[in-house]
């Protein structure tokens, strides 16, 4: 094996541990002070491993329930976006498509804006608490995907044209209805802004557990077929004459990558960038083929989210956050701009 | 190996070619040939299943095209496309390995067989040095090598090339039609939309003259390179004469008498 083919092995490799010692170094920091001795034995005694003494409950609490659950959350976003981004970014043949770009998280955002204004509360199924608003955003983004699939389909097929057109009609005529909403009821427009904004303030293992399933059936039925993405990536002529059902195969990405999306978007609102930047930056280290695209995408956009996070709750005096989609985008956007830059030079050497 | 029974076909109910009648046998060897826009390339697509045909037709290996999933029309024909409009940065290995994926399931991986078919491929067409290079790094000559390689790949019985040369010098030409005759076995057809007429009559057995829409002249390069064909075709008058080692005709352009120098 040449270094071409080790590097995205290598790449793979580092940011695991990348993200196994981010989560670690995210738990030590807080407005609660505890230190690195004591986050470790309330992990191991998570774990359920009997430590040598048992670790004060309010450590317990604050690092277990509190920390941890925002931390794998934050990770798991962040990688689902990212995941969900390299595949928009191979079928839609368009290095600028991101998650969102075929109003998915609008309809999500319409879904929850929804839920803040008719002010659902909490309901219990089978002994559980619910939080209404994850789920109205989740069924916001299905029906936003289902009407664009709906616009986009010409004769059985779907065009990629036709598809990011649906997609900007959908996202626009949502995008004034959460406006209509906003202006019907001021009281609740602080929530709804801070809401699409994205973040993870108050998001516990429910959270997680809502979102963990999407992230694992479509992470992996992505990764299983990535490698059709290789040849959709080469446009459908060639797709077709490669055997390629172009039609079936580009609609099992789209509907995998939208319910990570979509799933995503219900558990933190809507956080920019991770799915536009990672794709492309990972693509510069270690190639375009997709299987490890995929793979070190989804790592890359754990990393990144998590941090982004860190920085949201922490960088404002007396535990005041600042919603996470803006921490992304001020990060992303003049980090993007600095990629292309190097790109346009690298091309014109 | 292919047979085409009153095909009219083109883009949305517009027919670009009408009532084409084409039967290649097995191991035949034909270009098309036609000034822009006569239909090569709408012609080839619909071959190759990409286009549906408005009425007619098409028969690959005794089935019906239209009818055949992808996959099996895959292993039946390959296709050389004339460049790679986004050559995006994948292994060159990887891509012609993606010759093998009508053979593997929607869930299998590629097996040893299919990576040493994919290499294989490769050292036919004298690319194998370029196995782990990135496509984007590679000459047009190279990627149209590796693009052929892919078609091989393939193991079809009937290859179509879409001016797989078209975009290349005239040593690159040469070295793209030589491969493809060493590498043609007996078996394999082939069909290639040529643009250069001098090549196509150096190197193949079969002329398919298009203009219109319709399929003009076709027959062997003595029956059919003729300047009469030839004029009639590109609507400016040719002369022809033998190429002085090989035998076989070739074609040039007379200018107008008033046209004088540039």
């Amino acid at each position: 094996m040449n270094v071409f083919e080790a590097r995205p092995y290598i790449l793979a490799g580092l940011l695991l541990f990348l993200s196994l010692v981010s989560v670690y170094l995210s738990l030590l920091i807080g407005p609660v002070d505890i230190h690195a001795g004591q986050v470790w034995g309330a992990l191991v005694h998570g774990m359920g491993i009997a430590g040598a003494r048992q670790p004060d409950s309010g450590v317990l609490l604050v690092v277990n329930e509190l920390r941890l659950s925002r931390s794998v959350l934050a990770w798991l976003a962040g990688a689902g976006l990212a995941l969900s981004g390299t595949v928009y970014q191979g079928i839609l043949r368009n290095p600028l498509a991101d998650p969102f770009t075929l109003g998915v998280s609008t309809g999500s955002a319409f879904g929850a804006v929804l839920a803040i204004y008719l002010g659902w509360g909490a309901f219990s199924v089978a002994g559980l608490s619910l939080d209404p608003i994850p789920l109205a955003a989740l069924a916001g983004a299905l029906a936003a995907l289902f009407a664009v699939i709906i616009m986009s389909r010409e004769n059985g097929y779907i065009r990629r044209d036709t598809l990011i057109l649906s997609g900007i009609v959908v996202a626009t005529f949502l995008g004034a209805f959460i406006s209509l909403l906003k202006s019907l009821d001021e009281e609740s427009v602080a929530g709804i802004v801070f809401w699409i904004m994205g973040s993870f303030q108050g998001r516990s293992w429910e959270h997680v557990f809502l979102f963990l399933p999407y992230l694992l059936v479509g992470g992996t039925v992505i990764l299983v077929v990535s490698r059709e993405l290789d040849i959709l990536s080469l446009g459908d002529v060639q797709a077709r004459q490669l055997g390629v059902n172009t039609s079936r195969s580009r609609l099992v990405f789209l509907i995998c990558a939208s319910l990570l999306a979509g799933a995503a978007v219900s558990v933190s609102g809507i956080i920019g960038f991770v799915g536009l930047v990672v794709p492309h930056l990972v693509r510069m280290i270690s190639g375009a083929e997709h299987r490890q695209l995929i793979v070190n995408s989804a790592l890359g956009g754990g990393v990144l989210l998590l941090w982004s996070d860190v920085l949201a709750r922490s960088i404002m005096p007396h535990g005041a956050e600042l919603p996470v989609g803006v921490i992304t985008a001020l990060i992303g956007g003049p980090f993007f701009c600095y990629l292309l830059k190097l790109r346009s030079r690298k091309r014109s050497l | 190996m292919i047979s085409l029974i009153g095909v009219s076909c083109g883009y949305r109910g517009r027919a670009v070619l009408k009532d084409i009648d084409l039967k290649l046998e097995r191991g035949e060897k034909a270009a098309l040939i036609g000034p822009n826009g006569s239909g090569k390339t709408t012609l080839l697509q619909t071959i190759s299943g990409c286009l549906p045909p408005i009425s007619g037709i098409l028969r690959l290996a005794g089935q019906d095209i239209p009818c055949m999933r992808p996959r099996e029309r895959a292993r039946e024909m390959a296709c050389v496309p004339q460049d790679m409009h986004t050559p995006f940065d994948i292994r060159v290995i990887s891509l012609v390995l993606m010759g093998r994926y009508p053979y593997v399931g929607v869930f299998g991986g590629y097996s040893d067989e299919d990576r040493a078919k994919a290499g294989r491929a490769l050292a036919n067409t004298g690319s194998l040095e370029l196995r782990d290079r990135s496509c984007r790094t590679l000459s047009g000559g190279e990627l149209q090598r590796v693009l052929i390689s892919r078609a091989l790949a393939q193991d079809p019985g009937l290859l179509l090339l879409d001016e797989a040369a078209s975009n290349l010098d005239v040593a690159r030409k040469a070295e793209i039609f030589g491969l493809l005759r060493r590498n043609g076995s007996r078996d394999l057809s082939v069909l290639a939309a040529v643009h250069d007429l001098n090549l196509a009559a150096l190197y193949f057995e079969r002329l398919i003259f298009l203009k219109g829409g319709r399929i003009v002249q076709d027959g062997p390069v003595s029956k059919v390179f003729n300047s009469d064909v030839l004029s009639r075709v590109f609507d400016v008058r040719v002369s022809v004469f033998n190429h002085p080692e090989a035998g076989v005709p070739q074609a040039f352009f007379v200018p107008d008498s008033d046209g004088g120098s540039v």
